[in-house]
């Protein structure tokens, strides 16, 4: 009988021992684990809509390209046909340039120059300004 | 008038099993992440296989070093095991199934800790905090299945033990 109650004990002190070791480290884990971390490129993303009004983003982000780069950048909106050549952009923030009806298109800057690539293979360099500008010829 | 030797041909025999039912039980358990028998059979092995744990933690850590490469890890096991085996002896006039359970689980809580301690020497003090840190879920998995292994195997494989020593005159 008072064998059984020391086993009792014995089990008792070794699970409440390792439940508290156990929350122990895991408060240590849940402060001091690896955090995700910011973006190392900081990007901004100026958009100039069909009326002229600029709406400018700032993003950080490890995208390689401006595709990924304008998908992680929060309020921005976009879409269009897909291709060989990636992504045509037709619609941006919600309007639509359609080149058929009015020569419209969105076109893309890096700072002052007209981007050379499309947005899946143009890369993004930390600090620069990408510009995508509603455009009718 | 016999010449009583250090070590037996039925020891030899004894450790060779003793070897390959640890590597055998972590081969096939190799799959499941920090669940793993080794603990388990390095602390029954030390309690009624005495001083035959010295050559078989040696041969062990070899033969994994042989199977897997002699990696950074394996610097790791050359004093884990034995440490365990060490703090078994220590205690090996406790009988309580419960504290063997614990001893298994506090030694796969603190397996993390233990590995990290090359990264002092290798990435600093800090680095090995981080190494641990980032280990930490592994460790309670660790600790909670090497507690429930040895309560469930503990007294049945006591009891083959125990028969397997009277069997063969082992003491």
């Amino acid at each position: 009988m008072s064998q059984s109650t020391g086993s009792k004990k014995k089990a008792v002190i070794g699970i409440a021992a390792l439940a508290v070791l156990i929350a122990a480290v895991l408060i240590i884990y849940f402060v001091a684990r690896p955090k995700p971390v910011q973006g190392a490129k900081a990007l901004t993303i100026e958009v100039v809509d069909d009326q002229g009004k600029s709406t400018s983003y700032e993003v950080h982000t490890d995208a390689e390209y401006l595709r990924q780069a304008m998908e992680e950048t929060e309020g921005l909106t976009f879409s269009g046909a897909e291709s060989e050549y990636g992504m045509m952009v037709d619609t941006v923030n919600g309007v639509t340039a359609d080149y058929n009806t009015d020569g419209a298109y969105w076109a893309f800057y890096t700072g002052d120059s007209y981007c050379e690539y499309g947005i899946d293979s143009q890369p993004v360099t930390d600090g620069d300004t990408y510009r995508i500008v509603y455009t009718t010829e | 008038m016999t010449e009583k030797k250090a070590i037996s041909v039925k020891d030899i025999a004894l450790i060779g099993m003793m070897i390959a039912t640890i590597e055998i039980a972590k081969i096939t358990m190799a799959a499941l992440p920090n669940i793993e028998l080794t603990s388990f059979l390095v602390i029954v092995y030390t309690l009624y296989f005495g001083k035959r744990i010295l050559f078989v933690i040696p041969a062990f850590i070899l033969l994994e070093g042989a199977m897997y490469g002699f990696g950074l890890w394996w610097i790791m096991y050359l004093y884990a095991w034995p440490l365990l085996a060490l703090i078994v002896h220590i205690f090996r006039r406790q009988e309580s199934v419960w504290f063997f359970c614990t001893i298994s689980g506090l030694f796969g809580l603190s397996f993390g800790a233990l590995c990290s301690i090359p990264y002092i020497f290798l990435a600093g003090p800090g680095g090995a905090f981080s190494w641990w840190v980032a280990g930490i879920p592994f460790d309670v998995i660790h600790c909670v299945s090497n507690f429930v292994l040895c309560l469930v195997l503990f007294v049945p494989v006591r009891t083959a033990l125990n028969r397997i020593s009277v069997l063969f005159h082992f003491s």
